[in-house]
């Protein structure tokens, strides 16, 4: 295991996945992140950290509806957990102490 | 877009199967919805090739550790007992250990096993990249399956004449014009081939960059996009459609521009018609691939030749008078061929009325452009093409080379069963089921087999640069990017593991605990009835090679020893200027020039100026007959001109009349010399009858007197017989300067004739050749199979000896108690031997008797491709037994010796 270490890309796909609410999974991720990142992501790119943030305990996950679209296979929804909302928020505070802590000349560049 | 099972559109399933082989169960559901999903919505947005290319990427992107982990857990899981049925993967590490442990317990026998399967696989590998690039021509061309070339067969009263790989210019185009099926054409001239041509870059150049080419074609503006040539500059459907346009390959573009850009630049091309023309580079295409049978590097507009002269159109284009285009044509899919060419006649009788009035035929063949290479023999074909029957002969090789390998392996797993026989008694008593017994046997052989693959990639890239050199194939096919290879080795691993190793699995298998484990065991008598089978046929096969060898080798001995009719050693050839003196009398004169300060030096014997080379087929071709004949009796024959000096040079023998010569004022306007086969053409059975005939050269409305008749000779390669022909004298038919030098005075002579040559014809590249290595070039194909042919032979034989070797030593360990018992009772070393190899002796003489007639069959139909053959030598059979009789007693007496030599006191008290 990883420990709670976010990456970069894991924190876009963790971030979108609490956007999505109840609509996140592989496609609806994978279009969302690529239209705000605009760059074109593979598919599997997006499978592996959602499966990695699964296992890390900030996303959970069941199964939803077969829809004729998939060809009858169910799609797996993703959530964001408590901890993984604690995480974010862990995240973000430790950017913005370090933005807080920039000398404001230094961003006025 | 719905997703429907019946829908076209469905993902590749070469992605599904790879994903089903690492995704994990719990998320393959998830996973190829999310991937069915993205790829119903690519196909609407990037289309469903694209689509369908980046789904198997995705997958292959989804080949990460967290899947595999996650599998292979899951795997784990699985309790090693469901329903009654045993996890074989546990036994695995014991079957490697016991596999292992045989394998270097017996290190002779696993190194003869592993060696012989190795050598097996990595000639058949070689060869099977021989045979595919043989069998690859044209398939970079888009669409090759469904197009074909038009050539022509002439026959008159009935009587083949000539079957011509080239045709009437306007073939092609009337052929897509009259018929719907036909949908594209294109057609060539083999400039390169006819004329000679000194193309030269002066713009601003100060030291014009001349060169000359020889693969050059005026090629109709429909070439580039008929042959799908890579263009990687110009337009492909216009670079050749204006007048005076040319187009280069990127190579030819590099000698003249370096890495300036090529097109919108000027080329100056000048050649021994006297043309001089300024193009234009349109285009710049890739340089053609190796395995194409019309290989060029100048393409120039046709259009630029249809304003050359008045009635050049008509000659180049429209004109169904001369023939000499390449034509091609591109039919729809699925059409049928022999309707096609069933409705050629007419096209032939529309456009040519005459032809029945001459009682002549045209007949016009529609040829695959894919077997051209390998099936199409044709006179003016535009380079010598290769052989379907060497590359079948070699694929048969192939297979038995590797049958061979694989019947070693079966032999002496077999044979050591006795060695197995206690450990599978164990295992059985042990409980191990049949099925597993089996199992660990093919585990075994898989093993073994995939040792010698390993091994045969080693062997492969060892001898790779003298197999380039033998094969003829160029460095640029690389046999690694050949993917058949891969496939064949897979192929090959596969049956290789399965089948070496199914019988011997059965044999081992099938033993019976109790018997084996006292020691009662026996062969059976089926196994010895297979394995002296396999032996036959391993002899049978070494036979049929060292015949197939050897006939091969006095066919191609025969064919350069033969007497052709010619002396070529010593002569330089030296072809004649593109670019000459174009003022009334220039050209005799530069002729007289260049030869006069050659005559006079001492290192060179004669000079002569000539219309042919022999190696060299002939261009022109005309009806003749003698004065008195009707003109329907005219028979066609080779036309060519010549010097004085001709005959003399070439060293040809005259047996009726006498040579050209300056003392007959009137030879010089009248003279011609015909060739035996000509007389006989003509009707006279003895040389001597038509000397002083008038004969009257049809075609050309010019008549002449036979001077002399010379003896025939084979001016092509011995495969053809040799054509009638007649030598008109006329010095200015001067396509070749042929010069005979003294023997050891090459270097100076060359020397003098370059110097010669740049006074003479300054604007012109030097450049010569040898006229026997020339001619001798004819022979490519069959040396190249003469060596592969042999070498492959050789192998196969060796990889036989390499069986023969183990086999024998297992017979004589078998029978040490035997010997020493024999020995006892006072047998000498002598009748020990006798008694030994007395069983293979009888197998060699079954197999031989066996191959005989098989390679009698084979190697009499290669010899019937040859006009000029030798026979099927009753020596050389006699030889193939001695040999594998010699070579297998020489292996068995090692190890026959070996043991009969054994103090008995010793092979008795073993065991």
């Amino acid at each position: 295991m990883k420990g709670t270490y976010l990456g970069e890309f894991e924190e876009v796909v963790l971030l979108t996945v609490a956007m999505l609410e109840e609509s996140g999974y592989g496609i609806s991720v994978k279009q969302e992140v690529e239209k705000r990142t605009n760059r074109t992501i593979n598919l599997s790119a997006i499978h592996a950290t959602l499966y990695r943030l699964e296992k890390k305990g900030f996303l959970s996950s069941k199964l939803g509806e077969a829809t004729k679209v998939r060809g009858g296979k169910r799609k797996r929804i993703f959530f964001i957990t408590p901890y993984g909302v604690k995480n974010l928020k862990e995240a973000k505070s430790l950017r913005e102490g370090i933005w807080n802590a920039i000398p404001s000349y230094v961003l006025q560049q | 877009m719905y997703y429907n099972s019946n829908n076209v559109n469905k993902p590749p399933k070469l992605a599904k199967w790879i994903l089903n082989l690492f995704c994990p169960d719990r998320w393959k559901e998830e996973i190829v919805g999310d991937l069915d999903e993205e790829f119903m919505l690519n196909i609407e947005r990037i289309g469903l090739s694209k689509a369908k290319r980046l789904y198997l990427w995705t997958v292959i992107r989804s080949f990460r550790g967290y899947l595999l982990i996650e599998k292979l857990k899951s795997g784990q899981n699985q309790p090693h007992y469901q329903g009654g049925r045993i996890n074989n993967n546990v036994m695995f590490s014991n079957y490697l250990k016991i596999t292992l442990r045989a394998l270097l317990k017996n290190r002779v026998y696993s190194f003869i096993n592993i060696s012989g399967l190795a050598i097996g696989i990595a000639g058949a590998l070689l060869i099977f990249h021989y045979v595919s690039f043989e069998r690859s021509y044209e398939n970079h061309i888009d669409g090759a399956e469904n197009m074909y070339r038009v050539s022509l067969e002439l026959q008159v009263n009935g009587e083949f004449v000539y079957h011509s790989a080239e045709n009437y210019p306007p073939v092609a185009e009337s052929m897509v014009n009259d018929y719907p099926e036909v949908i594209e054409w294109a057609h060539a001239y083999n400039m390169g081939a006819k004329n000679n041509i000194v193309i030269t870059y002066e713009e601003g150049q100060l030291q014009p960059i001349k060169l000359k080419h020889k693969k050059f074609l005026y090629a109709s503006p429909t070439f580039l996009s008929f042959f799908d040539v890579d263009m990687i500059d110009g337009d492909a459907e216009k670079a050749l459609m204006e007048p005076y346009t040319m187009v280069i390959s990127e190579s030819t573009a590099k000698k003249y521009f370096g890495n300036e850009p090529a097109v919108g630049k000027r080329l100056r091309l000048r050649d021994d018609d006297r043309n001089n023309e300024n193009c234009v580079i349109t285009g710049v295409f890739k340089d053609l691939p190796a395995n194409t049978h019309l290989k060029y590097d100048v393409l120039i507009s046709t259009p630029t030749i249809y304003g050359r002269w008045d009635g050049a159109l008509t000659r180049y284009k429209t004109g169904w008078v001369r023939k000499d285009f390449y034509s091609y044509v591109k039919v729809q899919p699925n059409t049928d061929i022999k309707a096609l060419s069933a409705k050629l006649p007419a096209m032939v009788d529309k456009n040519m009325p005459r032809l029945a009035e001459q009682n002549a035929q045209h007949i016009m063949h529609l040829q695959p452009l894919n077997r051209i290479h390998l099936d199409s023999k044709l006179s003016d074909e535009a380079e010598l093409n290769g052989d379907s029957e060497p590359v079948t002969f070699l694929s048969i090789i192939a297979v038995f080379i590797i049958v061979i390998a694989w019947v070693n392996y079966v032999n002496l797993a077999t044979s050591r069963s006795l060695d197995r026989a206690r450990e599978v008694g164990i295992r059985k008593v042990l409980g191990s089921l049949r099925g597993q017994l089996i199992r660990q046997f093919l585990f075994e052989s898989v093993v073994v087999n995939l040792l010698a693959v390993v091994l045969a990639l080693g062997i492969v890239l060892l001898v790779l640069p003298a197999f380039y050199q033998i094969s003829g194939i160029p460095r640029s096919v690389v046999i690694w990017e050949n993917q058949l290879i891969w496939a064949a080795l897979a192929v090959v691993f596969l049956i290789g593991s399965m089948v070496s190793g199914f019988y011997p699995a059965l044999v081992l298998s099938s033993f019976k605990p109790v018997s084996t484990l006292k020691g009662k065991f026996r062969n059976s008598g089926t196994g010895v009835f297979l394995r002296k089978g396999l032996v036959v046929f391993q002899f049978a096969t070494s036979a049929a090679l060292i015949i197939g060898t050897l006939t091969v080798y006095k066919q191609m001995n025969y064919m350069q020893s033969a007497d052709l009719g010619f002396d070529l050693e010593q002569t330089i050839v030296v072809e004649r200027a593109a670019i000459a003196d174009t003022t009334p009398g220039g050209i005799t004169r530069q002729i007289n020039t260049f030869q006069e300060e050659l005559r006079a030096n001492a290192n060179i014997k004669s000079v002569s100026t000539s219309g042919m080379v022999p190696g060299k087929k002939l261009r022109f071709k005309g009806d003749v007959r003698t004065y008195n004949q009707i003109s329907t009796d005219a028979r066609p024959m080779d036309l060519m001109g010549g010097d004085y000096g001709l005959i003399e040079t070439l060293g040809m023998e005259i047996v009726a009349g006498r040579n050209f010569s300056r003392e007959f004022p009137s030879d010089a306007d009248t003279a011609v010399i015909l060739t035996r086969a000509g007389a006989e053409l003509l009707g006279y059975q003895n040389p001597e009858d038509i000397i002083n005939q008038t004969i009257v050269l049809e075609n050309f409305g010019q008549a002449g007197i036979v001077v002399g008749v010379v003896e025939d000779y084979n001016h092509e390669s011995l495969r053809v017989k040799a054509a009638p022909s007649i030598l008109l004298l006329d010095p200015q038919w001067s396509e070749y300067f042929l010069i005979k030098v003294e023997a050891n005075a090459i270097p100076e002579a060359l020397g003098v004739i370059e110097e010669q040559w740049n006074r003479v014809y300054a604007a012109n590249p030097f450049d010569y050749f040898f006229l026997d290595e020339f001619f001798n070039n004819q022979y490519e194909s069959e040396q190249q199979f003469q060596s592969m042919f042999s070498v492959f032979s050789v192998l196969a034989i060796v990889i036989g000896c390499l069986g023969l070797f183990g086999l024998s030593a297992f017979m004589a360990m078998q029978k040490t108690k035997e010997i020493g018992v024999r020995k006892v009772l006072g047998a000498s070393v002598k009748s020990v031997f006798y008694m030994l190899s007395k069983e293979f002796v009888i197998l060699i003489f079954v197999a031989n008797i066996i191959s005989w007639p098989i390679i009698y069959f084979a190697m009499d139909r290669w010899l019937q491709g040859f006009e000029y053959r030798t026979t099927l030598d009753p020596f050389i059979f006699v030889i193939a037994l001695v040999a594998v009789l010699g070579v297998a007693v020489l292996t068995i007496s090692y190890q026959t010796i070996k043991s009969a030599r054994l103090n008995p006191v010793d092979s008795l008290r073993y065991e």
